[in-house]
């Protein structure tokens, strides 16, 4: 048990140091993106495509690279919205300590659950935040035009990945349902 | 014999006698699953040298890759975007292009060469509307943290 919490525990913190540079990428991606649409915009033989009936798309792309610039700022906020008000902030990479995985029977089911959720919490929190930021890149693709897709879909990820941020709220509001019957 | 052999240059399929099978299967198991208790048997450390210390050197990488070739395609940008918006001002002299949308690009030329040689200040506006805040993620290689985290 006590390997399986390292495991993850360290792909977590692989996912966490991966996040920001995938952030970096696809700001300036976004960037470039952005002025490249307006150049070829103002080309003269290029007025019948590239998104000329979506004046919104070149701006959305300005947007969403402010965005993957300030990407745990965004998390925190949306952490805000979800209730939780969990901090999001960028450190230098350390390697995490795992949990100690001997005492995962509480004393009751309850605490047993929560053993269970809270020593795999940096995996969670590092999986919804790469869910948040796969949902931002997949709504920007559909509205692009570039993948047929559902913006509710990037909207329900969006969310999920929020809620795996926030685990441990989202645990106790479980159990505590539970525990009172509804 | 189980599994395939090579018969004249071609690989003939042989039916796999059951016991050995089941045999191998079993030693198989026995083996991962010996392996993995010794594995998941270990304390509660923090190796230096494993998968996330190694993403961070990737990450590291890719940024400064990264940096650099948007560096230098904004640069190639403003450059071609000055020449080429310049170059139709130019052509938007001529009578017979007075129609063809010449002074429009001249415009967006000149325009887009401010905008990509200011790129950092554009993202920086960006950030401010997208999140109220100046970008965090800079060309360093950072890790995203939760709470106070739990190092």
């Amino acid at each position: 048990m006590q390997g399986l919490v390292n495991l993850t525990t360290d792909i977590a913190d692989g996912i966490a140091v991966l996040l920001p540079a995938l952030c970096y990428l696809a700001a300036c991606g976004c960037f470039l993106f952005f002025g490249w649409r307006l150049w070829t915009w103002s080309q003269p033989r290029h007025h019948h495509h590239h998104h000329l009936n979506k004046p919104w798309v070149p701006f959305i792309s300005l947007v969403l690279c402010g965005v993957f610039a300030t990407f745990p700022s965004f998390l925190s906020r949306a952490n805000v919205s979800a209730g939780t008000g969990l901090a999001a902030t960028l450190t230098g990479y350390t390697p995490t300590m795992p949990p100690n995985a001997s005492n995962v029977v509480g004393a009751n089911p309850q605490a047993t659950v929560m053993n269970v959720v809270t020593m795999f919490q940096h995996f969670f929190q590092a999986f919804g935040a790469a869910c948040v930021f796969w949902a931002i890149v997949q709504w920007r693709a559909i509205v692009n035009g570039r993948v047929d897709g559902s913006p509710t879909a990037c909207g329900v990820q969006f969310i999920f990945g929020v809620m795996c941020i926030n685990v441990v709220s989202v645990a106790n509001g479980v159990l505590s349902y539970f525990e009172t019957g509804g | 014999m189980a599994g395939s052999i090579i018969k004249a240059g071609r690989v003939v399929l042989q039916r796999v006698p059951r016991f050995r099978l089941k045999g191998a299967l079993l030693f198989g198991a026995a083996g991962m699953l010996a392996f993995a208790g010794h594995a998941l048997a270990q304390g509660a450390t923090a190796p230096s040298g494993s998968i996330g210390a190694q993403l961070n050197t990737i990450s590291s990488e890719a940024m400064n890759a990264g940096g650099t070739a948007v560096n230098m395609a904004c640069y190639l940008a403003a450059g071609a975007c000055f020449v080429m918006g310049t170059w139709s001002g130019w052509q938007s002299r001529h009578p017979h292009n007075r129609e063809q949308g010449h002074l429009a690009r001249a415009i967006a030329g000149v325009t887009l060469c401010g905008l990509f040689a200011a790129a950092p200040s554009w993202i920086n506006k960006a950030s401010v509307t997208a999140s109220g805040s100046a970008p965090g993620i800079t060309g360093n290689s950072q890790m995203v943290q939760f709470g106070t985290g739990g190092q």
